[in-house]
């Protein structure tokens, strides 16, 4: 796709129904112009709050940026099957969740691995930058993975228990069971500092 | 999008505390603070288009390399311990033989220990290339040299050896060969008749047959069934002797209902046929291995 058109299709207010009346309207329209329009929208509603919500979940910006750029790739590869904007969200938080995971697995394995650090060595995580709340981002890495998931995904992005669910592949019931554990073990840390 | 201090009401829920809520606020804020400083770059969009806009090859060899070279990150870091032992044990080795050399070439031979043979040979090798005086070199040709001899040695015995044994083991086999033939001629010229009677179950005087001048092999096979039935002769297979059809051992001088009472020329055909007399039987010819005897 040209870049002339792309910047016309963000230049002017698309509405994914529209898109998807017309689809259904015209039976045969080429499932990219779609799958491209609806990335765009998507882009432009969720982009920020999924980035933010992945760099609770990952630790870093630029790692978090990579993760929901690939989910929204894969939403625009899956969109043939999607179709439906009341889908590709829900998606979108399930992509961004199972990758986000996939990264923080790869460093628990990494850090398990790697050799003790001397004191002078300097780390690659002290040169990342690190989140502005310090007290909070360094709790929420302490959490085991599904902790943190269950409550950044309905402490801060608003998901109800079932939403958070979906999107962790759980059920409802664990969610609130990570959440309330997850509420013990902040609680024991940040309570005494507070 | 709810207040999420609501969620406590469901049953199971963790247990409403007194502060509870008043920390989940505490906890939403700081989390939004904490996550409302982020700022995505500008060029998401882009990116992410850049993505989708490579061909399917490109990007799934794409995801593959990275994948790939995760795996080798993880890999590295799992061999990491074992790669830095190896390291130090070939710095080590390294040191050694660096250590080794410096010796060798130094101009002090009566300080360096007593050297073995591979040490010695490795101290002429590096004394032709790096040595001081010719006698050392020339000791030291003559010990790379040494070296090379010590294999061929062995090797050239051994040659020796085989070549020996098989010349004399062909000239057994045609010496027990020229043997046996001599035997067969004297045995088809009738010397069998030598042999003594009393024990031998073989042909009496009266029914031996000369043999024919024609043919030597069949009278030759059938007298020497006799023989190595009469003599300590093992049960060999049976195609090691020259025979025919199978002959009864013809114990003809008691049992032979023949009225003939001279000798006939030719052959009797009790030789080659199954002797009809049921005494006989067990005195069948040696049952061979194989028992082509019987044939």
């Amino acid at each position: 796709m040209a870049a002339g058109k792309r910047d016309a299709l963000t230049a002017r207010p698309i509405d994914v129904t529209d898109g998807l009346t017309a689809d259904a309207a015209l039976g045969l329209v080429p499932a990219r112009w779609d799958a491209d329009r609806a990335v765009t929208v998507m882009f432009g509603e969720h982009y920020r709050s999924l980035v933010r919500t992945a760099a609770l979940l990952v630790g870093d910006v630029a790692t978090a940026e990579a993760v929901v750029q690939e989910s929204f790739v894969a939403m625009h590869g899956a969109w043939r099957r999607l179709r439906d904007s009341e889908k590709a969200l829900p998606y979108l938080r399930q992509c961004l969740v199972n990758r986000s995971r996939s990264v923080v697995r790869h460093r628990i394995v990494a850090r398990r691995n790697t050799p003790e650090r001397k004191p002078g060595m300097p780390s690659a995580e002290r040169q990342a930058p690190p989140l502005p709340e310090h007290a909070v981002a360094g709790a929420l890495r302490a959490l085991p993975l599904r902790q943190r998931e269950a409550l950044v995904l309905t402490y801060y992005g608003g998901l109800t228990e079932a939403q958070a669910a979906s999107a962790m592949g759980i059920r409802p019931g664990a969610v609130k069971n990570h959440i309330a554990q997850a509420i013990e073990a902040l609680r024991a840390v940040l309570g005494t500092e507070t | 999008m709810r207040p999420a201090s609501e969620d406590w009401d469901w049953p199971g829920a963790a247990p409403r505390v007194p502060g509870e809520g008043d920390f989940e606020d505490l906890l939403r804020r700081a989390l939004r603070s904490a996550a409302d400083g982020i700022e995505p770059a500008g060029d998401g969009l882009t990116q992410i288009f850049r993505r989708v806009a490579a061909p399917w090859p490109v990007r799934q060899v794409s995801l593959l390399a990275t994948d790939c070279v995760d795996l080798l990150r993880l890999i590295t870091i799992w061999l990491q311990p074992t790669l830095a032992r190896a390291l130090s044990v070939l710095a080590a080795v390294g040191g050694s033989a660096h250590e080794a050399l410096r010796r060798f070439t130094s101009h002090a031979p009566a300080a360096a220990p007593i050297p073995s043979g591979q040490h010695r040979r490795r101290q002429a090798r590096a004394a032709a290339f790096w040595g001081r005086s010719p006698a050392l070199k020339a000791r030291a040709r003559a010990r790379a040299a040494a070296a090379w001899l010590r294999p061929a040695l062995p090797v050239a015995v051994t040659a020796a050896v085989v070549m020996t044994g098989t010349v004399a083991l062909s000239q057994t086999v045609a010496r027990i060969e020229g043997s046996s033939t001599l035997a067969g001629a004297a045995s088809a010229t009738g010397d069998h008749r030598q042999s003594p009677q009393g024990e031998l179950p073989g042909p009496g005087p009266t029914q031996i047959t000369p043999a024919r001048p024609g043919t030597p092999a069949s009278g030759g096979g059938t007298t020497h069934q006799h023989s190595c039935a009469a003599t300590r002769c093992p049960p060999g297979p049976a195609g090691a002797h020259p025979s025919g059809p199978v002959t009864t051992p013809s114990a003809q001088p008691t049992a032979s209902p023949s009225p003939s009472p001279a000798p006939t020329p030719t052959p009797t055909p009790s030789h080659h046929q199954p002797h009809p007399h049921p005494s006989h039987s067990p005195h069948l010819p040696h049952p061979g291995p194989t028992g082509t005897s019987g044939q």
